[in-house]
């Protein structure tokens, strides 16, 4: 699963999604591996979830190996980096976008993410593609992207 | 106080100072998104909820009730409770908002012993300098 958050790994990620669902491991794909939020969000990981980076500049191939495991959670900063590693060639079905919180968000339908102009632009180009749902929590309901847009 | 429901499986008491317990079990449904078989309890209620905390434990197979700290004039009480009741119940002191997040997430996923071990060390892990 991949799934969209600009808090990367934080509670609802851990225990919401990765302590309640059959994941193995976790990617991160980033644009600098040495991000100081990715040392303080590992301290919250289990011990037994293989954690992996994946620098956006690296090699596609790479992360293109999970993006169809129920097994390994992609972990993508925002719609931006998303948008990077589709140019890039990034194989996937569908996108769970957890939580965005831009300063000046121009749709605020979903609480836990704001849309900015750009971030619509990217959904809008690339929904024939991918499906874009919201989702905070795995027990609460999907939302389609198409729905609030 | 908080809800309860099944009866069966590990019970949970947050027994704090003031809204301490309230507050983590709002947060705990924040996070994950579950707050059922929780019974949070202040040290100013307690006298008032001793027959209440009695029933809550005797729901369960095992209860877990977490204290802020153990030394505590509340855990002192529920120390005496705890002992009237032939119930099975472990006090566990320093609570914190992880060791409450990792009892939900694996109460029914690990044996009691194991449970009360995983929590302990979410608690200790959590303890960080940056």
């Amino acid at each position: 699963m991949i799934r969209i958050d600009d808090r990367l790994l934080h509670g609802q990620v851990v225990w919401g999604w990765i302590n309640n669902l059959p994941i193995e491991r976790v990617v991160l794909a980033i644009d600098d591996k040495n991000d100081p939020w990715i040392e303080m969000g590992k301290t919250i990981l289990p011990d037994n979830i293989e954690f992996m980076i994946h620098e956006i500049s690296n090699s596609i191939d790479s992360l293109n190996k999970y993006t169809e495991s129920e097994r390994t959670m992609i972990l993508i900063r925002n719609l931006n980096d998303l948008y990077k590693l589709y140019k890039k060639g990034l194989k996937c079905k569908e996108v769970i976008i957890g939580g965005l919180h831009p300063q000046n968000p121009i749709n605020k339908k979903i609480v836990y993410a704001g849309l900015t102009e750009k971030d619509i632009k990217i959904i809008n180009e690339l929904k024939d593609k991918i499906d874009f749902y919201f989702q905070d929590l795995p027990q609460n309901k999907r939302i389609k992207a198409e729905e609030i847009l | 106080m908080g809800k309860s429901g099944r009866r069966y499986g590990v019970g949970c008491i947050l027994l704090t100072h003031n809204h301490i317990g309230e507050k983590i079990v709002e947060s705990g449904k924040e996070i994950i998104g579950v707050d059922n078989d929780i019974m949070f309890v202040s040290h100013a209620e307690i006298d008032h909820l001793k027959e209440k905390i009695i029933d809550f434990i005797k729901q369960y197979e095992h209860t877990i009730a977490f204290v802020d700290f153990i030394g505590s004039s509340g855990s002192y009480i529920l120390k005496d409770i705890i002992d009237s009741i032939e119930a099975k119940t472990t006090i566990v002191g320093g609570l914190n908002l992880p060791m409450y997040l990792d009892f939900l997430s694996y109460r029914d996923k690990l044996n009691i012993n194991d449970l009360i071990e995983k929590i302990v060390n979410a608690g200790k892990r959590s303890i960080i300098i940056l």
